[in-house]
C-alpha cells in the first residue's frame, strides 16, 4: 500500500469505479477536471465527461438539470468557486430543488497556500451549513476520500465533498465503513476530547503523540467527517465524559465544525468548548506548512493549544 | 407547412380568454398581489405550447419521455399555475388557494408543490442552466424530448443567462428552445432604458443558436415558430416574442407599474368585467 496518497486522485480514482457499475454517473468539468483527479475518467468515458470552462454557476444549474433527469453529475472544482461564486445556484438549483448532484471542492482550506485569498476557502463549510438538508463531508485521509464518494454516490440527494490537496497518510483501516452522519471516537479522553475533520485529523493525531512523551493530560479525539448532519449522539455522549472540547479546523472559526458543535451543545450540554481555526482574517499567502503554523493548526501548533486550553480548564 | 386551422385558434384564444381570467382572479380573489403583468404577456405562448406544441400527459407528469417547459422567470407563475390547471394536470378552483399559507401555488414556482412544474424558479437566470442540463441528459440518453424555457427580457441582463447560452451552442443542443416574452417593460421601466440588452436575435446568433422573432400574441407565428423545432439540426432556438406586459387588463396593458399588482377592490370590480368580455369575444 502507498504511504501517502492525494485526496484528489482517490476522489477520481472512486468516481471512476463507481461509473463502471453505474452509467448514470457523469464527471463534471468547468476547466477544472484534471486537477480534480478525472484524467482517468475521460479516458475511460468520454461522453460522460462534461467539460464546461469557467462558468460555475451555471454549471450548478446544468448539473441540476442532468440530475433532475436521472444522472448523477459528480463536479468537482476548486473550492471558493464551487461553493461561493455559484452559492446561489448551489442554494436553489441543488439544495431547495433536491437534486441528485455531487459538488466537491478541491484544494479546499489552505491548500492553494501561495496563491493567496481569491483561492482560499475559510467559508465554504459555513455556508453550505445554512443550506436545509445538504449534506457535508469532510475526509481526512484516503479511505475517508474513497468512503465519502461511495457514500454520495449512496445518497439520494446534494453531498458537497471538501477535498484538501496535501497527500495524506492512510489513518484508518482500509475496510472500515463509512456512513453519512457518523463520528468516529479515535481516543477517549476526560481532561479534554479535540474534535476535527479533515487533514488536521492528521494533525491532532501526530500532536497527541508530543503530548504523551511529555505529559500526563488524557486528552481525547474524535474524527467527525460529517459536519452535516452532525453526529449529535456521539457529541453529546462525548461531552458529558470531558471536562471541554477543542475543536480544530483549518476552516474560519466562524460557522465551520466549531460552530455545528457548539451551535448544538450550547442547548443541550453547554460545556467549555474552544476554536481553534483560522480567525475572522483574510489568511496571507505562504507556503502550505507555514500557514498552518501561523494559524498554529500544526501539530505543533495544535499541541500548544490543547496544554494552554487544559489549563484554562484546570482553572475554572 | 402545417398551419392552425381556425377553430383551433378559436379553441386557443378561449383557452388564453379563461387563463387570464384565472390569473386576475387569483389576485383578486385569493390572498395576496402578484406579477400580474409579466404573467399576462405570456399566456399565449404558453397556451400554443400546452395545447398544440407540448408532448405531455396530465396523468404521468413524472413521464420519461415528456417534453419540458421551464419557466425561468418564475415571478409570472400565475400563467403556468392556471395553464396547467386548465391542461387538466389538477382542478381548477384550486387555484383560489393562491396566496394562502403553504398552498401549492406560492409566488415562484416549486417543484415538489404542484404537478407539472419542472424546476423551482424564481431568482432570475437560472432556469435556462436547468434546460440546458435536461437537454443535455436527453442528448447523452438519445431521448426524443424537447425542452422549453422561457425567459424574460429584463432576466437576459443576468450573466449566468449568457453562461448557458454559450453552454448549449457548444453541446449543440438543437432540442433546446428558449422563448423570450419581450415585453419591454420590467420593475423600473423600459428595459432598454434600464439595462438595454437588445439587438436579441444578433446577440443569440453571435453566440451561435439560430433565431427568429415572432409576435407573442399571434397563434399563427407562435405555432409556426415553435412547430419547426430545431431552426436548424445542430442548433439550439431562441424565439423572441414581441409581447405587451398586462395583455388583455386594459389599464395595466404595457404599463410598468403593473409588473406587480395588489389591486384595491374598485380595481378588481372593473377587472372582472372586462375578463368576461374578454371571455364572450
Amino acid at each position: 500500500m502507498e504511504e501517502m496518497a492525494d485526496p484528489r486522485k482517490v476522489f477520481g480514482k472512486t468516481v471512476v469505479e463507481l461509473a463502471r457499475e453505474n452509467k448514470d454517473i457523469l464527471a463534471v468539468s468547468a476547466d477544472s477536471g484534471g486537477s480534480s483527479g478525472f484524467g482517468e475518467f475521460k479516458e475511460l468515458f468520454p461522453e460522460r465527461y462534461l467539460e464546461f470552462g469557467l462558468m460555475e454557476s451555471s454549471v450548478i444549474g446544468y448539473c441540476a438539470g442532468l440530475a433532475l433527469s436521472g444522472k448523477i453529475p459528480f463536479f468537482c472544482a476548486i473550492t471558493p468557486f464551487i461553493t461561493m461564486r455559484a452559492f446561489e445556484q448551489v442554494r436553489n438549483d441543488l439544495v431547495y430543488t433536491f437534486a441528485n448532484v455531487k459538488i466537491a471542492g478541491r484544494n479546499s482550506g489552505l491548500a492553494y497556500s501561495f496563491l493567496g485569498p481569491t483561492h482560499h476557502s475559510l467559508e465554504d463549510i459555513a455556508l453550505m451549513r445554512t443550506l436545509p438538508g445538504m449534506v457535508i463531508l469532510v475526509p481526512s485521509d484516503p479511505v475517508e476520500v474513497r468512503g465519502c464518494v461511495e457514500a454520495a454516490a449512496k445518497h439520494q440527494g446534494p453531498v458537497y465533498i471538501r477535498l484538501g490537496s496535501v497527500k495524506l497518510p492512510f489513518l484508518h483501516n482500509p475496510n472500515e465503513k463509512f456512513e453519512i452522519g457518523k463520528g468516529k471516537v479515535l481516543r477517549e479522553g476526560k481532561d479534554l476530547t479535540v474534535v476535527t475533520c479533515g487533514i488536521t485529523v492528521w494533525y491532532a493525531l501526530e500532536a497527541l503523540k508530543l503530548l504523551e512523551k511529555e505529559d500526563s493530560l488524557n486528552v481525547g479525539l474524535i474524527n467527525m467527517p460529517a459536519v452535516k448532519p452532525l453526529d449529535k449522539k456521539l457529541t453529546f455522549q462525548m461531552s458529558k465524559k470531558t471536562a471541554g472540547i477543542l475543536v480544530v479546523e483549518e476552516h474560519s472559526i466562524i460557522g465551520g465544525l466549531g460552530g455545528a458543535v457548539s451551535e448544538f451543545l450550547s442547548q443541550v450540554n453547554p460545556i467549555p468548548i474552544k476554536i481553534l481555526g483560522i480567525p475572522d482574517v483574510f489568511a496571507c499567502s505562504g507556503s502550505y506548512d507555514e500557514l498552518m503554523e501561523k494559524y498554529n493548526l500544526s501539530p505543533r501548533g495544535i499541541y500548544n493549544t490543547i496544554k494552554s486550553f487544559a489549563k484554562t480548564l484546570k482553572g475554572s | 407547412m402545417i398551419k392552425l386551422t381556425s377553430s383551433e385558434k378559436v379553441n386557443l384564444a378561449k383557452k388564453a380568454a379563461h387563463i387570464r381570467r384565472n390569473i386576475v382572479e387569483m389576485i383578486c380573489k385569493g390572498k395576496g398581489g402578484g406579477h400580474v403583468g409579466g404573467a399576462l404577456s405570456c399566456v399565449d405562448i404558453l397556451v400554443t405550447l400546452y395545447f398544440e406544441i407540448l408532448r405531455l400527459d396530465p396523468n404521468r407528469p413524472q413521464w420519461d419521455e415528456r417534453d419540458r417547459f421551464i419557466l425561468s422567470a418564475g415571478h409570472k407563475c400565475l400563467a403556468i399555475y392556471a395553464t396547467l390547471a386548465q391542461r387538466g394536470f389538477f382542478d381548477e378552483e384550486k387555484l383560489l388557494t393562491y396566496g394562502s399559507m403553504d398552498c401549492p401555488f406560492p409566488g415562484h414556482p416549486d417543484r415538489h408543490k404542484l404537478p407539472g412544474i419542472e424546476a423551482n424558479t424564481g431568482s432570475l437566470g437560472h432556469g435556462l442552466a436547468i434546460g440546458g442540463g435536461i437537454a443535455l441528459a436527453g442528448k447523452l440518453d438519445r431521448k426524443e424530448y424537447k425542452v422549453y424555457v422561457l425567459l424574460g427580457d429584463g432576466e437576459i441582463a443576468e450573466g449566468t443567462v449568457w453562461e448557458s447560452i454559450s453552454a448549449a451552442s457548444h453541446y449543440k443542443l438543437d432540442n433546446l428552445v428558449v422563448i423570450v416574452d419581450k415585453n419591454r417593460l420590467q420593475i423600473q421601466g423600459p428595459t432598454c432604458e434600464v439595462m438595454n440588452m437588445d439587438p436579441l436575435m444578433d446577440k443569440w446568433r453571435a453566440f451561435g443558436w439560430q433565431a427568429r422573432g415572432i409576435d407573442g400574441h399571434n397563434f399563427d407565428e407562435i405555432f409556426a415558430a415553435l412547430t419547426y423545432i430545431p431552426l436548424e439540426k445542430g442548433y439550439p432556438t431562441a424565439i423572441i416574442a414581441n409581447t405587451i406586459k398586462g395583455k388583455g387588463l386594459s389599464f395595466a396593458e404595457d404599463n410598468y407599474k403593473f409588473h406587480y399588482w395588489n389591486p384595491t377592490f374598485g380595481e378588481c370590480e372593473r377587472v372582472f368585467a372586462e375578463m368576461e368580455r374578454l371571455e364572450k369575444v
